[in-house]
């Protein structure tokens, strides 16, 4: 396979997976403005909903919710809204659509054609709901032609192991972002049950609620969800379980390319660290914890692209 | 039948014009009518579904181009498909078929003479001056014969119906000529849209395309053993024609690449792979000569490959179209094609040349200057109907500004008589029905090693504007889906 068609197969399994992190997190922080708790605060909701995307703000100033909304959903111009990701997406598969299923080529072409042909004014007014669930369904469907239209060789390795590394990245930023949301909470006086309800959010938006209550069977604590989400094995959003498919992946695409063994090592010491982390190691700094977790994720992109992309 | 519609309602063949659905010649299609009866039954409604639901079809495979300029992001159009199909007769297509493959034996075997021996320079066929005059005649090619002998392994002609009914060459397309994809995808829109129209007639079958220029890619293989190893070069996913570069990879299963994806080391091609690099025996390349080796041609191209050109004439690859066919594409030395058939075959040709004039020989130029307001001008070595200017449109300073250009450099434009392009019914959007359109026919003949192949049909294109005689999609084109049909 060609070294440039490999990096365009496992950017488009990365920004697919991030564009549906991108919208599940809108969604679901935009419509907790509507629950009590946290109806007084919507200027530091739209807040944190800039900070996951990483769109740079004065934290002094007040924010106006329709040019937020529609900056992050439409605005092609910056390159971490939901279009420009789900384009970049997009462009990547149109470069190596010769390799993948006509099949999948359509639905993310059709992906792409649902995003660029949303009516933003539907959007900022009463469509946001519509607009990020039929996204994610996009997604789903993107992922099963994935899944059950390509042949599971190297084509198949790349794009997954885009999905999976750009997953774990995802929730540590998520987590990141929601802790960070604390502080502030903390920091303007905020009450216990404020504060509890932003793990509610967190777990929500990693489509994490339900299963975190039949696993741990009492109310969700700071510990219990950075647990299920950092460390559970069987949790497909949760980072250990993400980076153990990396592992994974990285294994048999050595298997298939007889490549270095440093990738895979990297890959087998950082897959293990979160199958064995324990919250006591961490709970001091979780930040710092949640950073160098990140730095992690990095390098192991920054040694794939070398291992595989520059030849 | 009573129409449940009034589609054809206003619909007229305009004075002088031959409509290939409702007049009636020599080779005629006489079964319009099942056609015609089923857009009669349905409602104006159901129609207009219809053809929504067609662009639709395109839109989702992705089969755009991209425009410009435009708000951000940049806007996709689909290339305009029209629902009525173009019917040729299966006898009058055998004849087409044999003609097209006896204009490209000829031009192969014109072009090996003309990169070799000369002859027919020297017998004084050709004129010489317009060999050596030539921009697109590559020095580096003198003396060298690619595998099998073939230079235009993919040639595209273009054919026009004129008033008498017979078909006329107007050019051929020998460097990289495209459409293909739209033939295809056409038939795939038909088919999804108006399977019953095919319940009732048998049409030829153009799925196979892919497998035979394939077939043909690895006849010309200069690597005698193993399993020879294909690519296609494309310019990248900005060009205009990617959407057909990566159509044709995909349904051959062979590699798309792009320049900074091959390299040459010891006079041999390479790629760039995850497993290390690779040796390449067959690139067919969609970018023209002069970018394709910066080595040797132009030297600011970043979408060639250095050093092509010496693994080429070292014999370790095989360029699809070999460099240098552009010499036969240009206008003025197309004229002399029927004459190549009688130099070099020792045959009549089957179909004949639209007359042209060439602006060069002094009868010619004289002839084309006293006879402007009758003529066609265009430019030998531009396609997709750039600077072609139809001169009985022009006042009298228009004329004299084009007779200006053409005695400065007379070398640079030929002039053909004004050949009125057959009409077909076309369902023009804003009015609502169908009206008369101009068509002409892009074929696609293929050249290997001992075999040739054409394309059953090929790729109708409709000039969309109003009396308009200009078909290339750059220019407000669309096109039709081509059926070949025995009774």
């Amino acid at each position: 396979m060609l070294a440039r068609v490999a990096n365009s197969l496992y950017w488009t399994g990365r920004y697919i997976e991030r564009s549906e992190h991108l919208s599940r997190y809108l969604r679901v922080q935009y419509f907790s403005i509507l629950d009590t708790p946290m109806s007084q605060n919507k200027d530091f909701i739209l807040k944190s909903i800039m900070t996951m995307y990483g769109m740079k703000f004065d934290v002094n100033e007040p924010v106006d919710e329709q040019d937020v909304l529609v900056e992050l959903g439409f605005n092609a111009e910056n390159s971490i809204s939901l279009r420009s990701t789900v384009t970049a997406a997009r462009e990547n598969a149109r470069s190596v659509r010769y390799v993948i299923s006509t099949e999948l080529w359509e639905v993310i072409n059709q992906y792409f054609l649902f995003v660029k042909e949303y009516n933003t004014d539907f959007y900022k007014t009463r469509g946001l709901y519509d607009f990020t669930i039929s996204a994610g369904k996009h997604c789903s469907i993107i992922r099963s032609y994935i899944d059950h239209t390509l042949i599971h060789d190297d084509i198949w390795l790349f794009i997954e192991l885009g999905i999976y590394l750009e997953r774990a990245a995802q929730i540590a930023r998520i987590l990141s972002s929601k802790l960070h949301d604390i502080e502030i909470l903390s920091e303007n006086g905020a009450n216990t049950p404020l504060k509890r309800y932003q793990w509610t959010i967190t777990l929500k938006v990693l489509e994490a609620f339900d299963m975190h209550r039949r696993l741990y069977k009492k109310p969700q604590t700071q510990r219990s969800v950075f647990e299920f989400l950092t460390s559970n094995s069987q949790f497909p959003r949760s980072i250990a379980y993400n980076l153990s498919r990396v592992h994974d992946l990285i294994a048999q695409l050595n298997q298939m390319t007889k490549s270095g063994d440093n990738l895979l090592f990297k890959a087998g010491k950082y897959s293990s660290y979160f199958q064995y982390l324990e919250y006591e190691d961490v709970k001091d700094d979780l930040q710092g914890f949640l950073n160098q977790s990140l730095n992690h994720i990095y390098e192991l992109n920054r040694m794939i692209e070398e291992e595989y992309f520059q030849s | 039948m009573v129409p449940n519609n009034n589609l054809f309602e206003s619909y007229s063949v305009p004075e002088g014009m031959l409509d290939e659905v409702y007049t009636q010649f020599a080779n005629s299609f006489p079964a319009y009518g099942m056609i015609k009866d089923l857009f009669h039954s349905l409602s104006q409604a159901d129609f207009q579904k219809l053809n929504e639901y067609a662009k639709l079809s395109f839109l989702n495979q992705g089969i755009t181009y991209a425009v410009y300029d435009e708000e951000a992001g940049g806007t996709e159009k689909i290339f305009p498909f029209d629902l009525f199909p173009r019917i040729i007769h299966q006898e009058e297509w055998a004849k087409l078929e044999q003609g097209l493959i006896q204009r490209n034996l000829a031009l192969n075997m014109f072009l090996k003479d003309v990169y070799g021996q000369q002859r027919i320079l020297k017998d004084k066929v050709v004129p010489s001056f317009l060999v050596e005059t030539s921009p697109h005649f590559c020095d580096m090619m003198k003396g060298f014969t690619p595998v099998g002998d073939i230079y235009c392994h993919i040639c595209g002609t273009d054919l026009i119906r004129n008033k008498d009914g017979n078909f006329y060459v107007l050019e051929d397309n020998l460097r990289c000529p495209s459409g293909v994809s739209y033939v295809l995808s056409n038939r795939e829109t038909m088919r999804r849209t108006l399977s019953d129209i095919f319940k009732m007639m048998s049409v030829e079958a153009v799925s196979h395309y892919p497998s035979m220029l394939l077939q043909m890619l690895e006849s010309v293989s200069p690597q005698t053993e193993g399993e020879p190893v294909c690519v296609l070069l494309t310019p990248g996913q900005y060009n205009s024609a990617y959407y057909e570069h990566s159509f044709l990879a995909q349904s051959m299963g062979i590699d798309l690449v792009e320049g900074t994806d091959l390299f040459v080391e010891n006079d041999t091609v390479y790629m760039r792979t995850i497993r290390g690099p690779q040796k390449v025996d067959v690139v067919y390349r969609r970018v023209d000569d002069d970018f394709m080796d910066p080595e040797v041609f132009r030297k600011d191209s970043i979408l060639g490959v250095k050093g092509i050109m010496r693994a080429y004439l070292a014999g370790n690859v095989t360029l699809v179209n070999a460099p240098g066919t552009g010499v036969s594409d240009d206008k003025a030395i197309c004229s002399f094609v029927p004459d190549m058939i009688r130099y070099y075959l020792d045959q009549e040709p089957i179909i004949s040349n639209v007359p042209t004039y060439i602006c060069e020989r002094p009868d010619d130029l004289k002839y084309v200057l006293e006879h402007l307001p009758e003529l066609v001008v265009k430019p030998v070595d531009m396609s997709g109907g750039y600077g072609v200017t139809i001169c009985d449109r022009l006042n009298q300073a228009e004329l004299e500004e084009v007779k200006q250009k053409i005695k400065a450099k007379p070398r640079n434009f030929i002039a053909q008589p004004k050949m009125m392009l057959s009409v077909h019914s076309t369902y023009i959007e804003d009015e609502n029905c169908f009206m008369p359109r101009h068509i002409d026919l892009r074929t696609f003949t293929l050249m290997g090693k001992d075999q040739t192949f054409v394309l059953p049909g090929g790729l109708t294109r409709v000039a969309l504007k109003k009396g308009s005689l200009i078909v290339n999609s750059s220019q407000g084109g669309g096109s039709k889906d081509t059926w070949i049909v025995a009774d």
